[in-house]
Order: structure tokens, then sequence, then C-alpha cells
């Protein structure tokens, strides 16, 4: 195939939900892709994700074809997730929401790690801990 | 102040530091409908483009979120309908003769009309190799004739071989996704000595009268040797999907054949190859 890359985009979607309306269809409508057919090839791919937010990053080819990946959910998802709180505090800075352990700061770090813009594991750790902060959580040792 | 001119959509772009739209908080999400994001990066920024129902209540919710902003603009987008949209850009085309269809179409001309459903398999008949396969097959017998498509995309060279009378064609494609894609245009058009498979082109085994091979330059130049051994003694080998400037590698790679035909279309190349008797 003699493919050729002529646009890259971004979206970051509710697993499983996508629909033509904005910003799917926007955000794909001005390069001339078949809007429909991404949205069921993203939301076959990521059912067994609903209720998370996934990245795509969607390649497009000069014959208006394309191509897409997913990514792992964002951070706040999976901080959420691993202190387990619907959201996150009201006021951060001021109340505390809950907690998250070190070792699932880390272990986000280590999923979020590809995606990141992290030199090493540790860089990885602070940019969660800066998200964890951000949110009203506190860290806890375990 | 907020509400949005007849036809015209609200959209709410945030600028923030590049990145930091993994932290754009899941209330902001839910003020969206669907919930749903869209990224540009510029530089070291990324604009997140939201398109919110109710523009003030998302602009409150954004103020109380403390998400780190550098900017934000709320800016009128013209409505449209999308999936209209899509059409427009798919509306039947003419390679070679042959009427190129999507399946929301019509046609009235007559002739040769082959569907494909354009999506993730690449092959509408809208790029030079894809029109350069076209021609260069449209001038070759393939009446009875063995034929295997490797990287067959959305299968349109299969399809069109079929057309052109090949007894039985086998398309093959590594892709996953593109395989799906090759299933529903072969469905589409009714057609049944098709065998369709996932694989790698070095999985491939068998001979066959003609070879089409619509890939790139680095991919033959890993996997040339194999090429060869996949079409038949006195067979064609048909390839595009080359550069003007790779046509002398593309020829060196395959110099125990021979060179009948070549074709050209702006920057593209195409040829068809012929097997020495041994």
């Amino acid at each position: 195939m003699a493919k050729k890359v002529v646009a890259l985009v971004k979206l970051q979607l509710q697993a499983g939900q996508a629909t033509p309306s904005p910003p799917v269809g926007p955000a794909l409508g001005q390069h001339g892709v078949n809007i429909m057919e991404f949205c069921k090839a993203f939301n076959e791919r990521t059912k067994s994700q609903e209720g998370t937010i996934i990245p795509a990053l969607i390649t497009i080819f000069s014959d208006r074809t394309f191509n897409f990946i997913t990514k792992t959910p964002p951070a706040t998802f999976l901080i959420k997730k691993a202190a387990k709180l619907a959201k996150g505090a009201h006021a951060p800075k001021k109340e505390v929401a809950g907690s998250i352990a070190k070792s699932s700061i880390k272990e986000i770090a280590q999923l979020k790690m590809v995606d990141l813009n992290a030199k090493d594991l540790e860089g990885a750790i602070r940019i969660i801990e800066g998200s964890v902060r951000s949110m009203g959580l506190e860290v806890v040792e375990g | 102040m907020t509400s949005a001119r007849k036809g015209f959509k609200k959209r709410v772009d945030i600028v923030v530091e590049k990145g930091a739209e993994e932290l754009f908080p899941e209330v902001l999400y839910k003020a969206l409908s669907p919930g749903g994001i869209w990224i540009e990066e510029k530089g070291n920024d990324a604009v997140i483009k939201c398109y919110p129902d109710n523009v003030d209540a998302f602009l409150h919710i954004l103020q109380t979120s403390k998400m780190e902003t550098k900017d934000t603009l709320v800016v009128d987008e013209p409505e449209q309908d999308y999936a209209e949209m899509t059409k427009k850009y798919f509306r039947p085309i003419q390679v070679e003769g042959i009427t190129i269809l999507a399946p929301w179409n019509k046609t009235k001309r007559k002739g040769i009309r082959i569907l494909i459903e354009p999506g993730m398999a690449f092959g509408t008949g809208r790029h030079e190799s894809t029109r350069i396969m076209v021609k260069l097959m449209g001038g070759m017998d393939m009446k009875d004739k063995s034929i295997l498509d490797i990287g067959c995309g959305s299968a349109i060279l299969s399809l069109y071989a079929t057309v052109l009378g090949a007894q039985k064609v086998v398309a093959v494609d590594n892709d996953e996704d593109t395989v799906l894609s090759a299933h529903k245009n072969i469905d589409l058009n009714n057609v049944s000595n098709i065998a369709l498979t996932c694989s790698d082109l070095q999985q491939v085994r068998g001979a066959y009268d003609i070879v089409l091979a619509n890939i790139d330059i680095r991919t033959f130049k890993a996997t040339s040797a194999h090429v060869m051994t996949l079409v038949k003694e006195s067979g064609y080998l048909v390839v595009s999907g080359i550069l003007g400037r790779d046509r002398k590698e593309l020829l060196s790679l395959f110099n125990s054949f021979s060179l009948i035909r070549m074709e050209q279309k702006n920057a593209w190349r195409g040829f068809v190859l012929q097997k020495k008797n041994a």
C-alpha cells in the first residue's frame, strides 16, 4: 500500500460512545474521511472499557482512508479508580477528597509511561503525583 | 451573549500546556455532550476544543475546576451535517472506465461497477497507485488465471481481477482492520471466488499466474526474493506504489524479470514484470 500520511488527529472520547456529532464530526470531517466507519471501529475496540475516556490518535492517508490507535485512559481517570472516588475535591487546596497509596501511583505511572513525556519512571511518578495533588487527594504509604 | 447564532455551534477552545489534556477533569467531560474533546497541538501548547451544550455553565465549571489554562476562547463554528459531508467526499468516480461507488451512492452510469465502503483499508480508487494498477491490469489477460493480491487493502484490485475474468483470487493483508474492511467489500460485490486471509507476506505460499503488489519500496526491499517465488514461470508481477525516484531500485530488485510495461501518474510509477523461464 502506497500510504502517505496527510493528517494526524487527536481525540479523547468516551469508550464505546463515539458519534458523528462534534468533536468527531468536525475533527475528521475536515479531512473527508468516513466518520461513521471511525465511530463503529472505535466503539467496537473500546466497548470493554465503557465508563472511561480513551485517547485516540487517528492517521489519515492521501486516499481518505484512515487508521487509528487507542491509548491508555487519561491519568485522572486512573487515579480516581485507584482512590475509589466518584470525583475529585470541590476545592482541592482546602479539602481532602480522599487518599491514594504510593504503590498505586507507581502502577499508574508505569501504565502511563508509554504516553507520558517523562524520561524515566521517577519522572512519570512526579507527573502523576502532581495530578493527584491537583485533585485534592493525599498520598499515603503503602 | 453566549447563545449560538443560527446555523452555528459554540466551541470553547482551551489553550493549555502540551500534555495537560491528560488532566482534563471528568466534570468537564460530563458538561459536554457527547463527552469528548479534540486536541490540536501547536508548538508547546495544546488547544482543547470542546462543544458544550451550555457554554456559560461549562465556563463556570472550567473556572472552578482549577485546571491550569493559558487562554480560553469561545468560537462560532458553522454547523454541518457530518454524515452528509462524508458522502460528499465519496461520490462515484471513474477509473479506466470502471465506476467505483460507495454503498450510499446512486449512479445511472452503465458498465462495470465496484462497490467500496471507504474506511480503514487503503484502496478507494482515489490514489494514483491504485489507478495505475487498474490501468496495468486492464491491459492483461486475466481470464481463468490464478491471481494473488498482496497488501490487498480494500480488495479493490482483487474485485477488479474477478471482473476481468480471473478464476481464483487469493487476497492477503497483514492488518486485521483492513481484512475486516476487505471482507465487507467482497460481500458488497457478491463475489465468491476471492479467498481472503490476514497474514504476513513471508507466510504466503504457492505460485500464481499473476501477482498484484501495490505496496511500497521498503516492503519490496525486504521481501523481493520471496515475492519472486510466488510468480509461476512466464507469469507476471504487477507492481505499483513506487515513486519515480525509486524506479531504478525497484527494477534492480527484480532484475531477473523482464520489464513488459511501465505506467506513471504524477510522481507514482507502476510496472508489469514477467518471470523468465528457468
